[in-house]
């Protein structure tokens, strides 16, 4: 089988060759898949040189408007033979087929490939913004104290990270965040999975916190990246810096959803409430402490992060806010949650309904505070994305010290 | 036909030769040199023994015995001390030259008109023929003591290859076989293997010793120097038997041996006849060993070929 | 049923091809416990066993089977209380010799060899019945030297061998990594058939993900000459492929996290 791909205009016209069996549907499913990901939503399918269709080939053409479907995408087939017209129609996917071609693929203008999307850009509301509240009560690594921790609801506005643990769970203290009143929570242990508190009608996730950066309010920006020609993925540094350079503040904080090119980071293991000595841990005991992904980590899967960015010099910054080797005019702290992947609607996206779809879908797989590894050799670099959107909002006010 | 008596009863008592030699060589895979030492032991302690008037049978005995202790040495140089197996050998070899010249106290011992384990049935043979040295056979004049010599060597060896055969098939001579299989598995078993090469070694140099002292007491002398390229005869009187049987079971291979060992003996004896420089022999066996070694597959296709033309015929 | 305390052994010591291949290892065993031990090639796994089966000498460390410490014994002096099968299907069967030849003397596994016939009409009667068992048709072959014999059925008559007489242990090295899938998936049912209906203690490695899922009671994972988890119980009965593959990962990132890691993070995070 041969699968050519041509753009035109806003559609891929796929053109294919050969019989869609059970060898080759696995082949062609992936193909379609990978399309998607690149961000291909709408398909017109030249089937003229298809010469067979099985009942496994139309369970792969299923399976690739399924995914369309959460894309708000389409697939279309047109020139069908005689054969795969009728059974497409027997099987009930006859409303696939178009009687005729599609008129702007007629003249056949075809037009050079287009491999970068332009880059989207929308103002969601000019005059939102977060206002920050910062605990950080804790040192590590001192002992906690019980004056230490601080209870915290997190209402449906806002944006979080730091070291907490649920309020039922004792004093399990690890890496969390928060997006949208959404709690992400990664327990301190080696093999666990991360946790997560959804806000289900009137409840309203809780945890106790020993650290944190808080934010409360809506975003302004949403930027759609998509790799070009030059570009092939974004880093942290340069996503925290256009989220600053976006909303023209001083201070910013942002959540991202994108597909994830390699992450960078580390968790705590062991919460450090369970901490006898005052100092902190030497190596090697430090491992048994701090986990760190030591690679650049779960490629082609989707992050959710939430960070905080600020300008070095500003007068706003704290302990929790660090220089990014890779960029020192700027102060961050970014954790993400990885999910597995699943592809993204183009154009603006509605953050809430994201957020929804992502916390009721596939639980996530990890959680981590990122890091900018700019070690010399031994260096993983920093974090980067490959596709994806980005909320961003001006941080304003003074910080309330608890 | 004295002469091809000669080769017969020559044949087999170096057959105890090989036959001990299946033991190291195949059975537990061992490359032994010893023998060529042990198989003199054997020849020197008899003549020695004989000479000072022991029973021709405790003389022979004290051989095996001797030819065991040798044997064992060999082993334990080799599982104790670990010295690798060709260098256990030649030491031992070496060793067993010196031990042989004290033994004699010179480089030979004639032994004339001496008791050997032949005469009791050249007594018999004799007194059936009534008195007759010798007789017609098949229109060949043939010796009596040479046929009695012939007949008691037949029997010895196909008394000790049989309770050698029925010892193999044992429990213990199972696991013997198997010691040159696979080590690992033999230990694996719950089995000294080091033990196992110790005795095999000893019982394989105890027929060899058996040996040289039968052909002591055949040939009437005993020489330092006559244990010189045994091993290597042996060698090609086991690759021979090995070409007439194929490799079927134990009872067959050692059958092959023997018959090997005759049929080695018969073509010396036939070169000879035939002009062959005595002093150019050992050179022609290790000629024939060596091309034996680098072309395995060479008698088993040979007989392929005679079979498969016979078929076609 | 087996102990082991404390269990070192470093190959080439003070040189440059030092290899600590175990490091104080600590294991026991419960009688009729099944238990498998995965790990990174070289972690240790057969230099374990090959020190439970007394290959060699451990520079430390004690191990007692049933009560007895068994560091003074030979080799083959332990094989009186250890069946082993090794990882060469080549290695736990004598080639040259019959499949009846080879299991009178697994038959006779520790004990004394008498001068007595091996395989008597009696034996191979006993041998067809249990090789039956196996269902390959060898029992019509027990004449045929064992080298004739394919790999997988070299490796089930060898595991047969091992365990004819009930050892205190068995001890199985990656007994099914060199066979094609289908013996490798005949010989692992095998080996828990006999483990499960004779109730053996057992030790096995495996490379085999699933069979270490599906055949022990616990999992025990070696890195670097040390166990480094031990799923008993309840944790073993949770415990599925991913996620040992991802033990596996921890335990390897836990490799790369060294001083300029810890520096890393003090820096930039706690
Ligand atoms: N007899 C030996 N001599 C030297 N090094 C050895 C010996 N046996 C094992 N090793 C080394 O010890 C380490 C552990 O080996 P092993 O136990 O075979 O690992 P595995 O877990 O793959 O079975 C390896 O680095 C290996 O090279
Ligand atoms: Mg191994």
């Amino acid at each position: 089988m041969e699968i050519h791909a041509k753009k035109i205009n806003q559609q891929l016209l796929i053109t294919v060759n050969g019989r869609l069996d059970a060898s080759w549907s696995d082949y062609f499913t992936d193909a379609f898949l990978a399309f998607i990901r690149n961000g291909e939503h709408q398909f017109v399918l030249d089937a003229k040189a298809l010469s067979f269709l099985s009942s496994a080939g139309i369970r792969s053409l299923v399976r690739i408007t399924k995914e369309l479907r959460t894309v708000e995408g389409s697939m279309h087939i047109f020139n069908a033979t005689e054969f795969v017209a009728g059974t497409l129609r027997t099987t009930g996917f006859g409303d696939w087929l178009l009687d005729e071609i599609p008129a702007e693929l007629k003249h056949q203008n075809l037009q050079p490939e287009q491999n970068a999307l332009p880059e989207n850009l929308f103002l969601l509301d000019k005059n939102a913004s977060l206002s920050l509240k910062t605990h950080t009560n804790w040192k590590p690594w001192q002992l906690v104290k019980t004056t230490d921790s601080e209870t915290m609801q997190f209402p449906a506005d806002s944006y979080a990270l730091g070291i907490g643990s649920p309020s039922a769970s004792g004093k399990l203290f690890g890496d969390f965040m928060v997006v949208g009143g959404h709690v992400a929570y990664q327990s301190p242990e080696e093999k666990s999975r991360p946790d997560f508190l959804l806000p289900i009608e009137a409840y309203i996730p809780e945890m106790e916190v020993i650290q944190s950066l808080r934010t409360e309010g809506s975003f302004s920006h949403l930027w759609r990246f998509a790799p070009d020609a030059d570009k092939s993925a974004f880093t942290i540094a340069e996503l925290a810096g256009q989220a600053l350079s976006l909303t023209h503040a001083e201070m910013s904080a942002f959540v991202i959803l994108a597909e994830i090119d390699g992450l960078v980071g580390a968790h705590l293991i062991q919460s450090p409430a369970l901490r006898q000595a005052e100092n902190s841990p030497a190596f090697p005991e430090i491992r048994d402490w701090l986990s760190f992904s030591g690679e650049r980590v779960f490629v082609g899967e989707q992050a959710m992060i939430f960070g905080v960015v600020s300008q070095h010099n500003t007068t706003m910054n704290n302990d929790l806010l660090i220089p990014l080797p890779s960029m020192p005019t700027l102060a961050a702290h970014l954790h993400a949650a990885v999910f597995p992947y699943q592809p993204l609607q183009n154009g603006e996206l509605n953050l809430k309904q994201q957020l929804d779809k992502f916390f009721n879908g596939p639980p996530p797989k990890a959680l981590m505070h990122l890091i900018d590894d700019q070690r010399p050799e031994a260096g993983l670099g920093q974090s980067s994305l490959i596709r994806g959107a980005m909320w961003c909002g001006k941080v304003i006010g003074k910080e309330n010290k608890l | 036909m004295n002469l091809i008596i000669g080769a017969f009863t020559i044949g087999l008592i170096l057959s105890l030769l090989s036959v001990g030699m299946l033991i190291s060589f195949k059975m537990i895979k061992f490359t032994d040199i010893t023998v060529d030492g042990s198989i003199t032991l054997g020849a020197s302690t008899t003549a020695v023994l004989i000479m000072a008037g022991w029973s021709p049978w405790l003389a022979s005995l004290v051989a095996f015995l001797a030819g065991m202790l040798a044997g064992s040495l060999t082993g334990i140089l080799y599982t104790k001390f670990k010295i690798q197996e060709i260098l256990a050998g030649i030491l031992m070899m070496t060793a067993l030259y010196s031990i042989n010249l004290r033994i004699m106290g010179r480089s030979n011992i004639p032994m004339l008109d001496t008791k050997t384990v032949s005469d009791m049935p050249e007594q018999l043979l004799l007194q059936a023929s009534g008195g007759e040295t010798k007789m017609l056979l098949s229109g060949w004049q043939v010796s009596l003591i040479d046929l009695a010599v012939f007949f008691s060597s037949l029997i010895l060896v196909v008394l000790i290859s049989w309770l050698l055969y029925r010892f193999l098939l044992t429990h213990f001579g199972t696991v013997l076989r198997a010691t040159g299989n696979n080590v690992q598995m033999v230990r694996a078993q719950g089995v000294n293997n080091n033990k196992m090469i110790i005795f095999s070694l000893a019982l394989s140099n105890g027929l060899v010793a058996l040996s040289g002292s039968l052909l002591a007491q055949y040939q009437g002398f005993a020489d330092v120097q006559m244990g010189i390229g045994m091993m290597v005869w042996g060698l090609a009187s086991i690759i021979i038997g090995e070409a007439l049987v194929g490799k079927p079971g134990i009872g067959v291979t050692i059958a092959g041996a023997i018959l090997g060992t005759i049929l080695f003996r018969l073509l010396i004896a036939i070169a000879l006849r035939w002009g062959l420089n005595p002093n150019d022999l050992k050179l022609v066996t290790a000629a024939f060993v060596f091309a034996a070694l680098v072309a395995p597959g060479f008698f088993k296709s040979y007989s392929q070929k005679i079979f498969k033309s016979r078929k076609h015929a | 049923m087996l102990s082991i305390k404390g269990l070192s052994k470093t190959f080439f010591p003070n040189t440059i091809n030092e290899v600590k291949a175990l490091r104080n290892v600590d294991l026991t065993l419960e009688a009729g416990s099944f238990t498998c031990i995965i790990g990174t090639n070289g972690s240790g796994k057969s230099t374990l066993l090959n020190a439970v089966a007394g290959t060699f000498v451990p520079d430390n460390g004690v191990i007692t089977v049933d009560g007895t410490a068994i560091g003074g014994w030979t080799e083959y002096q332990r094989a009186k209380l250890i069946g082993r099968v090794f990882q060469n299907p080549f290695a736990g069967t004598a080639a040259e010799m019959s499949i009846a030849e080879n299991i009178v003397m697994a038959m006779r596994r520790g004990q004394s060899r008498p001068l007595t016939r091996a395989v008597t009409t009696q034996a191979k009667k006993e041998i067809a019945d249990k090789v039956c068992m196996l269902k390959m048709g060898l029992e019509d072959r027990l004449d045929n030297p064992i080298g004739t014999l394919s790999g997988g059925q070299r490796q089930a008559l060898t595991l047969l061998m091992a365990t004819w007489l009930k050892p205190k242990l068995l001890l199985l090295d990656e007994h099914t990594a060199a066979l094609d899938p289908k013996s490798a998936a005949k010989v692992a049912e095998l080996t828990r058939q006999i483990i499960r209906d004779e109730k053996l203690t057992a030790l096995m490695v495996t490379h085999s993900m699933q069979q270490a899922i599906e055949l022990p009671d616990r999992i025990v994972m070696m890195h670097r000459g040390q166990i480094v988890e031990d799923y008993q119980k309840e944790d073993k009965k949770r415990i599925r492929v991913p996620d040992l593959l991802d033990t596996f990962d921890r335990v390897q990132k836990k490799e790369l996290f060294d001083e300029s890691v810890m520096q890393l993070l003090a820096e930039q995070y706690v």
